[in-house]
């Protein structure tokens, strides 16, 4: 999965940010507890930690996402964001949207 | 105009009445509706009053099963007819479906409404939910909410007012506004929506899995239950067949803010199962959105299917790469981002292909299409040409079995690697690794005038960067400038004093500027040599340049030789007395007592031999294996017989009494190097063969030992010794057993006499007239020009025969079967 995706961060972010991010989330998932976790946001910390790493892996990564695009779909709805609802009016549209087939 | 004929009439009219009564109750029971329906209108037609009530359900349950389906136009058919013979309370909670389903949310209000209030109407759980949509979605004002009965009303209020805090954060004011809604109120499944909904927000993903899984099975609040399930890492994923799948996948791509993307992803999903990639991709590529190199969902169903090809493998990776090939042949792309990633892709796959002739191409095509004003752009660019620069600078690929007429090592090319890398400097001056490889292509390549002004480039550019000054330590060592590469190598130990590279590098340093003063007979210079040496000397371990034994006993050699000879003996003492391996340190003392002393047996060759019989353990052999070794490096002129028959004899046990599996495996391809030893390796060989008859490595040293241009025999024997060692799960023995079988199949194909190697016989010859008449420079050349356009090795087998440099023709081949399977050349 995209390294920005598994720290919660934007494709902008700078060495720094990427450290803090980092540091974070291996707190929230340390290795004793969730290994797994823990795993998955160490590779991607090793993937962007500086200048080069981020430029290495936007040219030559080869690492799929996922075996299939559903797959890629699910894993990215389970690292993506929920730290915000959507606003009132999205809200009401996305709940009138599931009444259709 | 005739009375129109029913057509079931005809069909259900020879049948028994009980015997349709069961089919339909069957139909009904499986969910054939339809047919079921079909059956009660014959019945019906017998019995009216025995068979409408069971008509009037099936019909309802056919336009139930229709809008399940989406086919919203056909149910309202049926419920069309339904009217005609059903009261219209019956029919009212399906109308409201079709209604909510047309989103028409002012009539959904209104058969809300409507059916709320009637008391003699039956509502089921569904109809219930529908029921809570409705009021729900029409999110009606204070005016129409006054309409509804006093409770729901409120209940109603009270939802509506959760949604509006939840979608503000106000997680407290949401709770309290949920808080008067009873569980059996009409809105409980919205309640607890509502509730699993903050939760998920809050980050509370355990309470907000439990919440989800506590909504009823009917309505909106399930649906948008499941979608968000998905965000939660549940198992939790819905099956490719269920009905509700695509409206979860929808909703879901709905609250990633991708709605677009949803159908798109649901076609592709399938013709990816199917094993149709590029389909799946033509399928996707239709998405307004994708290909996109946003953080977004298209952006990683971009990275997808533009990185899927390297998990792929045979055909599927080749169908696949074609397809974009062409895509890029007629430069039909979508748009810029789609040509970008192509051109990467392709770039990517062409690297891994040792023989590519592409790859510079598909780079400098990406590079053309990088946007020119990004900040980037030079360090992308120098990035992108060091890669395809250090592919150019591989190796050739060696040989899987050893060949008489073995080529000399060469690069893939190397001009090229150079050229590119040169460029890459230029691009971005800072660019580290380009400088190291290219000063690695310089070496290779022998231009050592030009590796200097590099290094010393590279020394002025990075003065702290431990690697440069490794290198430019290492080189002034090589060419005996020892101060000048002492000095390098102490700032790099300076930058990281741990780093046990640094110190070996330090300490031969040291050394080898010793040996020098004290063979220019300065020996109070090398002393103080060795006293910097010894700073970083080790005690705990066997080493054969740190270790404090090591240095004593050389130093002791050089007062021996050049000094005191009393100072000698005693540092020679002292070695003895601290060393872990006295044999390897006396073959040690010997070995450099006789660069200086030119006499076979010097004042430490009795007591070597005496101390090699109690050369005992693995550790005893490997370290005295290892000594012979790097004994014999510091002069490999001498004669060094004597102590090569001293060394076989301490491993001659080896070929007959005890030793482990490990040890065999270490030594006999190790020992199969060095010809002295070539006859013990087979020994040890052979005695393991004896022990362990079926292992399959040692299976298959023995068909590398017997043949050295394998037969059909040793295929066969190959092939089993592949499947024993897959079935061990032994991998790399399977991976060097399949290259060898590979090999050896190509050895065995007869020679193709129509070659022509995929072009016009006239112009093949017409190059080797060319060649034949060329000098050995010029030949050079035109094999390097002629690189641009056919690829070298396919070139060396076009010539061979014609010129004397290029390989035979079967060698090449077996230069290609061969490619990177790192096999042994064992027994030469």
């Amino acid at each position: 999965m995209n390294p920005y995706l598994v720290l919660g961060l934007s494709p902008e972010a700078g060495d720094t940010e990427i450290r803090r991010a980092y540091l974070e989330a291996i707190r929230e998932f340390p290795p004793e507890r969730e290994p797994e976790q823990f795993q998955a946001i160490s590779q991607a910390y090793e993937k962007i930690r500086d200048e080069k790493s981020r430029l290495n892996y936007i040219l030559f990564s080869r690492e799929s996402p996922g075996s299939t695009p559903f797959e890629v779909f699910l894993k990215f709805c389970a690292a993506s964001g929920k730290e915000k609802p959507l606003d009132f009016e999205k809200m009401k549209a996305l709940l009138r949207s599931c009444t259709r087939n | 105009m005739g009375k129109k004929r029913d057509k079931n009439s005809g069909r259900f009219s020879e049948l028994p009445c009980d015997q349709l009564e069961k089919q339909a109750s069957d139909d009904m029971a499986a969910g054939r509706f339809r047919k079921a329906r079909d059956t009660y209108k014959v019945l019906c037609k017998q019995d009216r009053q025995k068979y409408l009530p069971v008509l009037i359900e099936a019909n309802r349950r056919l336009s139930e099963q229709l809008m399940e389906k989406g086919l919203t136009s056909e149910a309202q058919q049926v419920l069309a007819y339904l009217a005609t013979i059903a009261p219209a309370s019956t029919i009212a909670a399906q109308d409201l479906s079709i209604v909510l389903r047309q989103q028409d949310w002012q009539r959904a209000f209104d058969r809300a409404l409507r059916l709320v209030t009637d008391t003699a109407a039956v509502l089921n759980e569904r109809d219930r939910a529908e029921i809570a949509d409705a009021f729900v979605l029409a999110f009606p004002n204070a005016q129409e909410l006054s309409k509804l009965p006093v409770t729901e009303a409120s209940e109603l209020r009270s939802v509506l007012g959760a949604v509006r805090c939840l979608c503000q954060e106000q997680w407290e004011q949401a709770q309290e506004f949920l808080r008067p809604v009873p569980r059996g109120s009409l809105f409980a499944a919205w309640k607890i929506l509502i509730k699993a909904m903050i939760a998920f927000y809050r980050g509370d993903s355990e309470r907000a899995r439990t919440l989800f899984l506590q909504v009823s099975p009917h309505g909106v609040p399930i649906r948008v239950s499941k979608a968000l399930l998905l965000f939660l890492r549940t198992d939790h994923a819905p099956k490719l067949d269920e009905p509700a799948h695509e409206q979860t996948t929808r909703c879901a791509c709905a609250f990633l803010g991708a709605s677009t993307l949803a159908p798109f992803l649901m076609r592709a999903e399938r013709s990816w199962q199917a094993g149709r990639f590029e389909d799946s991709y033509k399928e996707i590529r239709q998405a307004p959105d994708f290909p996109s190199e946003q953080m977004d969902l298209a952006g990683a169903l971009s990275d997808f299917y533009f990185r899927a090809p390297f998990a792929m493998r045979g055909t599927a990776r080749e169908r696949y790469l074609k397809w974009f090939m062409r895509l890029a042949d007629c430069t039909s792309f979508k748009n810029n981002v789609e040509a970008l990633l192509t051109f990467r892709l392709l770039g990517c796959s062409e690297l891994d292909d040792p023989y590519s002739d592409n790859v510079e191409h598909f780079w400098r095509k990406f590079l053309e299409l990088w946007p020119e004003n990004d900040a980037l752009n030079g360090k992308i660019t120098s990035l992108v040409l060091e890669q395809v620069g250090n592919h150019y600078a591989q190796r050739e690929e060696p040989h899987p079995f050893l060949f008489e007429d073995e080529e000399e090592d060469r690069l893939r090319d190397a001009e090229g690697a150079i050229q590119l890398l040169e460029e890459s400097i230029e691009h971005d001056p800072s660019n580290l690794s380009a400088y190291l490889k290219l000063l690695e292509v310089y070496g290779f390549e022998k231009r050592e005038s030009d590796r200097s002004r590099l290094l010393d480039r590279m020394a002025r550019l990075f003065p702290k960067e431990k690697a440069v000054l490794l290198q430019a330590g290492q080189d002034s060592i090589e060419r005996k400038g020892y101060i000048n590469g002492i000095q390098y190598l102490e700032r790099a130990h300076l930058l990281d004093p741990l780093d046990p590279e640094v110190l070996q590098r330090l300490v031969t340093a040291y050394t080898r500027l010793a040996r020098q003063y004290y063979e220019r007979r300065k020996i109070n210079k090398g002393r103080h040599s060795f006293e910097l040496a010894h700073r970083h000397a080790i005690c705990d371990r066997t080493d054969f340049i740190r270790g404090l034994d090591f240095l004593q006993a050389l130093q002791a050699v050089l007062e021996m030789t050049f000094g005191e000879r009393e100072k000698g003996l005693r540092l020679m003492a002292a070695a003895r007395e601290c060393t872990r391996s006295r044999a390897a340190l006396l073959l040690f003392a010997h070995g450099n007592y006789r660069l200086y002393a030119r006499k076979r047996h010097g004042p430490f060759w009795g007591e070597l031999q005496e101390n090699c019989a109690r050369v005992a353990t693995a550790q005893d052999r490997k370290e005295i294996y290892l000594m012979f070794q790097h004994v014999r490096s510091l002069a490999e002129k001498l004669d060094w017989s004597a102590e090569s028959d001293l060394v076989r004899a301490c491993l001659a046990p080896l070929g007959t009494t005890a030793f482990n599996r490990e040890e065999a495996l270490y030594f006999v391809p190790l020992l199969s190097l060095c010809p002295p030893l070539v006859s013990l390796a087979k020994a040890i060989l052979w005695e393991a063969l004896r022990r362990y008859p079926d292992d399959p490595r040692f299976r298959l040293y023995s068909v590398f030992e017997r043949a050295r241009v394998p037969g059909v025999d040793a295929i066969v024997e190959l092939e089993g010794i592949y499947h024993d060692a897959m079935q061990r799960g032994d991998a790399s023995t399977a991976e060097l057993a399949r290259s060898a079988i590979n090999t050896a199949n190509q050895l065995l194909e007869p020679p193709d006499e129509r070659e022509d190697f995929g072009f016009p016989r006239e112009e093949i010859e017409e190059m080797r007239r060319m060649a034949l008449e060329m000098s050995d420079p010029e030949f050079e050349k035109f094999r390097k020009e002629s690189g641009k356009i056919i690829p070298l090795p396919l070139f060396d087998l076009v010539m061979a025969g014609v010129r004397k440099k290029a390989p035979a023709p079967e060698s090449e081949k077996r230069r290609r079967t061969g490619e990177g399977t790192g096999q042994l050349d064992l027994f030469s």
